[in-house]
């Protein structure tokens, strides 16, 4: 699987491709957001279009993210989701867990703060 | 020769012959999944499955042999995970066997319940019953052995 990070203001966008469904792909997804929040970035968007397969190892992946960022105050959104993964979100209910967005540009835009209300703008 | 015997919805009776028998055993590290990722596109050179259908193998052949590798064989490299592939023309079966004290599924705690909805694990079960057609789970002479098969084209009955 190959990871490609892109930074965007304080955002940071990971496209993952190929397969993420088990080690030692799994480790090093789960490894890269570990040192991305280590280096004190909190705002994460993974680019899901164009993960060929991913299975219950993957999932767990990227549950395991997801707490990693929360658990420091973050949040990790995913952006482009294939009509593959969202029937394993639906399957599994993790289209509860996960914020999802039609795009990258609406993932980043959903980390800008409102002026007015203070408050992040998809809340 | 391998022949299947089915009985359709009206309770006729029929024969199907397979067009396509393959194997592979695999040792138990995590690695080898991809020897299961390369077999299951043979299969789908062979078949030319619909894309759907290569997808939902793809993904609970893998699991299952995961399951097997991880929780049956408890990832000792001495033990085997065998997986039998016969193609006829409607469907595909697979039997996965590992060498390991096989598990109960039933005794998985719900994946679906609100408080295992962010655990990392638990839902490879979920995801193969979704996926495939027909799934069971049985004790099997030298381990656990799970029947899967899956019709190969989505719309057909």
């Amino acid at each position: 699987m190959q990871i490609k990070e892109t930074i965007e203001g304080d955002v940071v966008i990971l496209a993952l491709k190929g397969n993420l469904m088990g080690d030692p792909e799994t480790t090093e997804f789960r490894d890269r957001v570990k040192s991305l929040v280590r280096d004190g970035f909190l705002k994460i968007v993974l680019d899901v279009s164009k993960i060929k397969w991913i299975n219950s190892s993957g999932l767990g992946a990227l549950i395991s993210a997801l707490a990693t960022v929360n658990n420091s105050g973050g949040d990790l959104r995913i952006a482009n989701v294939t009509e593959k993964i969202k029937s394993l979100f639906m399957i599994t209910q993790l289209i509860k867990v996960f914020k999802s967005f039609e795009s990258i540009d609406r993932a980043i835009a959903s980390f800008q703060v409102d002026p007015i209300s203070g408050k992040p703008a998809d809340q | 020769m391998h022949i299947r015997l089915l009985c359709s919805t009206t309770g006729d009776l029929h024969l199907s012959e397979a067009i396509l028998k393959k194997s592979i055993s695999i040792t138990s590290t995590q690695a080898n999944i991809r020897l299961v990722e390369a077999f299951i596109l043979e299969i789908h050179d062979a078949l030319h499955l619909d894309d759907s259908v290569l997808d939902r193998i793809m993904i609970s052949i893998t699991e299952v042999v995961n399951n097997g590798i991880v929780h049956g064989n408890k990832l000792d490299a001495t033990k085997h995970v065998h997986i039998d592939c016969t193609g006829y023309d409607d469907r595909i079966d697979f039997l996965v066997r590992d060498e390991g004290q096989g598990f109960l599924p039933e005794k998985i705690p719900d994946p679906l319940d609100e408080n295992n909805l962010l655990k990392e694990g638990g839902r490879g079960v979920l995801i193969i019953r979704a996926m495939m057609d027909e799934v069971e789970f049985r004790k099997g002479t030298e381990g656990m052995e799970v029947f899967l098969s899956i019709r190969r084209s989505p719309a057909s009955t």
